[in-house]
């Protein structure tokens, strides 16, 4: 009876030691997996942060290149050079296409075309509906030549072109 | 000794089950890491298609953006669709998108002539600014090195296609041949192993021997347009029923475009785009000539942004989005808003585009 209980002893530890480096493995591989998922969420949120950053630029490049407010002559467009009669009717148009323009072409953010020299003025082209509930804003900034055909005059300026991120 | 086998059997048991045990804790842990592994490999591929098809998508951005230039790009190898529908299309757009390795991409406004789809590790881009006679949008043409264009013409349709092979050949890395006939039946086509052939024919519709090119690309893919008309307008003949193109970016993208839906689908893109130009176009002529009305020492000019120049610019965009496409009103206006955009800067007014 003596030697039963041992051997049932013995059996009983030897379980016990395969449960306990059971969990052991599982503890240091929950810690693993902890550890895993952290490195992720970080890298996800810079790839995030990249992501918007690309973003913003697309929605920059999109606005420099469209075909509605460049000058223009005999239909080639002189590069970031805007025609201000132009820019006047977009924001006209922008109010019958408020969809198109505020989905596809300048999304969350807004566009300010400043003159600086000789006339000092400001024209607002886009104003994101919901600017107020954004959590940051990348700023870009681009010299340009802006155009009066009225006067056929060039004023010096900068568009800005602030992209919104929710 | 009953006792002692009772024992021994009741050990052996428990060194089994220790055994079992082990082996059913090991297939799970097994299991699990290759579970793992599995997820591990499908996400990473994934991923990787996603990075090719968000590279892409800023690529075709980027050449959309250069007009006039041609790019050739490496890729990993993965198969690229295109697809288009132009029965589905809202007031800015219609439903299209490219997709690579389970990942798409939407090109709703996105003016884009390609085949439908596009393997190999070699995608070429080019851009065009269409103009009517303002610009209206960048066409943005993707093929690949595997496809070759193969131009033919005769002495009554050279002159457009003489047009198109000069356009062409400011893209060297498209794979392209020109060939001349006397007769339709002169053509002949030699097999070069190309994933694709396109043949644009600048012939009477149906003149070339399908059978004879058939078998002389050993039963290859290929496929075939022809083209009439001049490089202002005309019509291109696909094998699916005919379309109209008014200007070369349009007729080229024919030349890129994978079948008559996909052709219609962009020119529709297209169109929707010409409405919102044109609107600006005329609001902004609409605004010069109450200008110049007010201004007494330039009130002449009010005559060239006057309400025949501002229908004019509306007609063009009118005509563009019309279901039936009169090119006849497209050219009239083009060429109206030409000269009055000539006559205006003679007389030191601003031009209309």
């Amino acid at each position: 009876m003596k030697k039963w209980h041992v051997m049932q002893r013995k059996a009983q530890m030897k379980t016990t030691e395969t449960i306990i480096v059971l969990i052991i493995f599982f503890i240091l591989l929950a810690g693993g997996m902890v550890f895993y998922a952290k490195i992720q969420m970080y890298t996800s949120r810079q790839d995030a942060e990249k992501a918007q950053e690309q973003d913003a630029i697309s929605v920059e490049q999109k606005i420099r290149h469209l075909s509605e407010i460049p000058c223009t002559n005999d239909g080639t467009v002189i590069f970031d050079c805007y025609d201000l009669s132009k820019i006047r009717a977009l924001q006209e148009v922008i109010n019958n296409h408020e969809l198109y323009y505020s989905s596809i072409i300048f999304k969350n953010s807004r566009v300010t075309i400043t003159s600086v020299y000789p006339v000092a003025d400001e024209i607002t082209l886009f104003e994101y509906a919901y600017a107020d509930e954004a959590t940051g804003v990348q700023l870009f900034r681009t010299p340009v030549t802006l155009y009066d055909p009225v006067s056929a005059s060039y004023n010096f300026g900068y568009m800005t072109v602030e992209v919104y991120s929710s | 000794m009953g006792i002692i086998h009772k024992i021994q059997r009741k050990g052996q048991i428990d060194i089994q089950f220790n055994w079992v045990f082990i082996l059913l804790i090991g297939v799970i842990i097994l299991s699990f890491f290759v579970g793992i592994a599995i997820w591990y490999k499908n996400t990473q591929e994934q991923k990787i298609s996603g990075l090719i098809v968000l590279e892409l998508e800023s690529l075709l951005k980027a050449a959309k953006e250069s007009p006039k230039t041609a790019r050739e790009t490496t890729l990993p190898d993965i198969t690229l669709t295109f697809t288009c529908s132009p029965d589905d299309c809202s007031d800015y757009g219609c439903a299209s998108d490219f997709s690579g390795g389970g990942i798409s991409r939407s090109t709703e406004t996105e003016i884009l002539f390609a085949p439908l789809t596009l393997s190999g590790t070699t995608l070429i881009t080019w851009a065009l600014e269409w103009q009517l006679p303002y610009k209206i949008a960048n066409f943005l043409y993707v093929t690949a090195d595997s496809v070759r264009y193969v131009i033919v013409y005769d002495e009554d349709h050279q002159e457009t296609a003489i047009a198109v092979t000069s356009l062409l050949a400011e893209n060297s890395y498209i794979t392209k041949e020109t060939v001349r006939v006397e007769q339709p039946s002169d053509f002949s086509i030699t097999d070069k192993n190309d994933a694709y052939v396109r043949i644009v024919a600048f012939l009477d519709k149906g003149s070339l021997s399908e059978t004879a090119i058939d078998s002389a690309l050993d039963e290859k893919e290929w496929d075939l347009i022809y083209i009439d008309g001049s490089e202002d307008s005309g019509t291109i003949t696909f094998n699916d029923g005919d379309a109209v193109y008014v200007g070369l970016p349009a007729l080229l993208g024919a030349v890129f475009s994978s079948d008559l839906a996909f052709y219609q689908c962009n020119i529709k893109k297209a169109g929707l785009q010409a409405t919102v130009v044109g609107e600006v176009y005329a609001a902004r002529t609409a605004a010069l000539y109450d200008s110049f009305l007010a201004d007494s020492e330039k009130s002449y000019c009010q005559y060239y942004y006057d309400e025949s120049v501002q229908n004019n610019i509306t007609s063009i965009a009118d005509e563009l989005v019309a279901e039936e496409l009169t090119v006849a009103t497209i050219s009239t206006a083009v060429s109206t808003l030409e000269d009055n955009n000539a006559y205006a800067v003679i007389k030191g007014c601003p031009r209309v585009y």
